[in-house]
């Protein structure tokens, strides 16, 4: 086992920090923050709510250097300065001999080559021919999908991979993240993203890349979490317009859907909006949502209105906003950052992809 | 109440405003009849038109049934985590003697001292915002006073211990400063260290003369018109990109002569932002001259004329331009279909206290922002080193509670600006106060409204 040192941290790496037990050979040791960013001497649980995660978040990155094999130099919600935050750091690394593996983009014209072999590069992404038929996948498929991009989708793949290897099941996975293959889940496939073929081509390509991890893995479930927002968020803010998971529901036909959903103030109506998109958008309806821990900053919103701005709750005050609006829903909304919640949604859905299987019988 | 509507005629066109859907309908003099007599009982006719409206949600009752604003439950989230701008009031000494400001000895409780901060205070302070603000992507430093130049050093610690102290955010320094004690040394360190200045003028000699007075009695007007000018000539591209001006309008002043100084070379590329004399907690109230009044409604009668293309955008008063642009923002959100009024719900007009612009005293006291009195026992929320106090900043975040039954059935809860500092009475939030306060922003609103609709009545498009 590598002990790593994360670094910049912030929110945007705490779902693998909460889930660092299922990282597949490495131990994170030292969590290191930029001086500025208010995280120095505090847990690294603070940033996204959750329960305190026993590591403490430091602003000395050589210090943490010393004990540390491996760099998780990972991508952040604040804005980086490379150059200031990054490089100075990238080099530090390599003079101590330690491994530098970057969990963010770099550009090699801004970095130099040299530098940039130096360091490790991520796991091997599967990459497949895209010009296959369609294939109908037998294996039972759990997308998860996000309000918006920035949802808190990933909490909800590790927690289900967590739930359902612990329930005993053979989980094959597609991660958001591009560096899912920390955790033994396969990454997008960049064809998705930026190659120069047609968004039919990538329908047909995603879905062949998807039963090839079935035919080889032969799982139990798949869980699907897919990257981006589902919808645009207004007319400022829209991204892809929610292409991403239109095509990947046009390429595989999910069987239970978790949707991840800001955590303002939500209605049942809202709820049923929301599914009612899905239905006809994905071609199915969600099984549950989730409760991000963040409510949308509206007044940072004001100023900056096309970018979506949060901030963090507690997981208690999720939890009294379950107690206070959710109650009564008839469609169950979780948290995927409280274990026990966690637990709740994976066994919810089981009993979902159980029953399919009955009818099929 | 029946309705939660504003009902106004103008230039021979009928309006209603609903509150409810927050959209103005232009509609028929026979249909406002008929709404009329709709929301006062009466026997109404044709109801056709009135079926419609209700069946598009318009003319409902206020649904309100409580006050309290939607943040409540969040502002420890915002306050330990998502500061903005802390303004750090290095010194209360000033060098002038402005006849209207708040330490003149003209408004309550507060009076020109010798207290400065100290470096401990303010690295402290320093402290506290980066310790509070780790969800901000941006915060900001501004340097408030008294005069801050009096504490340049102090002020140039401070520039140097953050940037030292804090690396990786997104740090922005500003400075408010009547400008005189600005120097060639003082300009380099601004520049070096990427510090905005805001500097105060009034106008042209006689009218900024009037109020802006050093402390031995004389006008200032050639000591801080000698260092603008000397930033324009010797430092034009941080003049052009870091300095703004700021106008205090006093209500007996000519209009028009402040249009021909903002126009005048030194300013004409520069941003000048202007407000009226502050009344808050003012001992004497501010009275508007006639002329005054008459100047500033004509300088708003050709800045939409410029709008509407038929004057010179160079004959529109720049002074404007902020007031129009929340016109402006208002009629869009008209445009857009607004959330359903909540049952519980506050009025505008309040921020989370202390997050977008915390001020601390040189004690180290913590209030919301620098425009209230920091001898409030009320607005105070906290201290640097004892931390906030959530309920206080609630209490204030709250302030619609004083005039709960007035909020509810009020049209302009959600146009409202008022906020605790309009309550505030030194030792106390006083209903009373708030109450004299909501009736002139009422005032306002259906003016904004009707002027908006004039435009539009014009063909002018809300961009």
């Amino acid at each position: 086992m590598q002990k790593v040192l994360v670094y910049p941290y912030d929110r945007e790496f705490a779902p693998c920090l909460r889930h660092r037990d299922m990282l597949e050979g490495y131990v994170i040791d030292r969590v290191v923050s930029p001086s500025g960013w208010g995280l120095n001497g505090k847990d690294a649980g603070i940033v996204d709510g959750g329960t305190k995660l026993g590591l403490i978040v430091t602003d000395d990155f050589s210090d943490g250097l010393k004990s540390c094999d491996t760099v998780f130099l990972v991508d952040s919600q604040h804005l980086i300065d490379h150059e200031q935050l990054i490089k100075p750091r990238i080099i530090e690394a390599l003079n101590a001999k330690k491994n530098v593996l970057p969990l963010l983009p770099l550009s090699a014209e801004f970095f130099g080559a040299n530098l940039l072999s130096a360091i490790s590069q991520k796991p091997d992404i599967l990459e497949f021919d895209p010009y296959y038929e369609m294939n109908k996948i037998d294996t039972p498929v759990v997308g998860v999908i996000g309000i918006a991009s920035d949802a808190d989708k990933f909490y909800i793949q590790l927690a289900l991979r967590q739930e359902f290897k612990k329930l005993g099941y053979k989980v094959s996975q597609i991660g958001s993240r591009p560096y899912s293959e920390l955790f033994g889940i396969h990454s997008f496939p960049q064809y998705i993203f930026n190659a120069p073929i047609s968004e039919t081509e990538k329908i047909k390509a995603f879905n062949c890349f998807v039963k090839a991890i079935e035919d080889r893995e032969k799982p139990d479930v798949i869980i699907l979490g897919v990257p981006g927002e589902m919808m645009p968020f207004n007319d400022r803010i829209y991204t892809d317009f929610g292409l991403l998971p239109f095509e990947v529901f046009q390429a595989i036909q999910a069987d239970a859907l978790v949707v991840s959903i800001f955590a303002e103030r939500i209605s049942k109506e809202y709820l049923e909006e929301i599914n009612y998109f899905c239905r006809y958008r994905f071609g199915l309806m969600a099984d549950c949502f989730n409760l991000s821990h963040q409510i949308i900053d509206w007044i940072e919103m004001g100023n900056r209105p096309r970018q979506i701005d949060t901030c963090t709750i507690s997981i208690s005050q999720i939890e009294e906003m379950k107690n206070r609006y959710v109650r009564d829903f008839k469609m169950p909304v979780f948290d995927a950052i409280d274990s026990n919640d966690a637990s709740h949604m994976a066994e919810l859905l089981i009993r979902k992809l159980q029953s399919y299987s009955l009818q099929e019988v | 109440m029946k309705s939660f509507i504003l009902m106004f005629k103008q230039n021979g066109n009928f309006y209603l405003y609903d509150a409810n859907r927050n959209k103005i309908l232009l509609i028929s003099s026979e249909h406002f009849k008929q709404i009329q007599g709709y929301i006062t009982d009466k026997p109404v006719d044709d109801m056709t038109f009135i079926n419609k409206l209700i069946s598009n949600g318009f003319l409902g009752p206020s649904r309100i049934q409580g006050i309290e604003h939607p943040m409540t439950d969040y502002i420890s989230n915002y306050l330990d985590n998502k500061l903005a701008k802390l303004t750090l009031q290095v010194t209360q000494k000033c060098n002038f003697r402005c006849e209207y400001c708040s330490y003149s000895g003209a408004y309550e409780n507060r009076v020109h001292s010798n207290e400065n901060m100290t470096i401990d205070t303010a690295q402290k302070a320093i402290d506290f915002l980066f310790d509070h603000s780790s969800q901000s992507k941006q915060v900001n430093i501004g340097f408030y006073g008294g005069e801050p130049l009096l504490s340049f050093d102090l002020i140039k610690e401070c520039v140097e211990y953050t940037e030292a102290k804090y690396i990786g955010k997104d740090v922005s320094f500003t400075m408010t400063t009547n400008g005189s004690l600005i120097d060639r040394k003082i300009i380099d360190f601004f520049i070096e260290h990427n510090i905005s200045l805001s500097i105060s003028v009034d106008g042209p000699k006689e009218i900024h003369n009037k109020n802006r007075k050093l402390a031995n009695g004389c006008g200032s007007y050639e000591t801080v018109h000698e260092k603008i000018r000397l930033i324009k000539e010797e430092y034009p591209e941080y003049y052009k990109e870091k300095v703004t001006f700021l106008m205090v309008l006093d209500p007996e002043t000519n209009v028009g002569c402040l249009n021909q100084f903002c126009s005048s070379e030194l300013f004409d590329d520069s941003i000048i932002s202007s407000s009226f004399i502050n009344d808050l907690n003012s001992k004497n109230d501010i009275r508007y001259s006639e002329d005054f009044t008459i100047g500033w409604e004509y300088e708003k009668f050709k800045f939409y004329l410029s709008k509407l293309g038929n004057l010179a955008e160079s004959n529109a008063s720049r002074l404007l331009s902020f007031e129009f642009q929340d016109l402006n923002d208002m009629f869009l959100k008209f445009e857009k279909d607004a959330m359903d009024m909540p049952a519980v719900v506050h009025h505008g007009g309040p921020c989370i206290p202390g997050q977008l612009r915390l001020f601390v005293t040189t004690s180290g006291d913590l209030f919301p922002c620098e425009r209230v009195s920091e001898s409030s026992v009320s607005m105070k929320i906290g201290h640097i080193n004892s931390g906030f106090e959530y309920d206080k900043a609630a209490r204030l975040l709250n302030i619609g509670k004083l005039s709960e039954d007035d909020c509810k059935s009020c049209f302009a809860i959600r146009l409202c600006s008022v906020c605790a500092a309009h309550a505030d009475n030194i030792t106390e939030l006083s209903q009373q106060k708030k109450s004299l306060v909501c009736n002139s922003v009422r005032r306002g609103v259906i003016e904004k409204i009707k002027d908006g609709c004039a435009l539009l009545e014009l063909g002018y498009q809300f961009k």
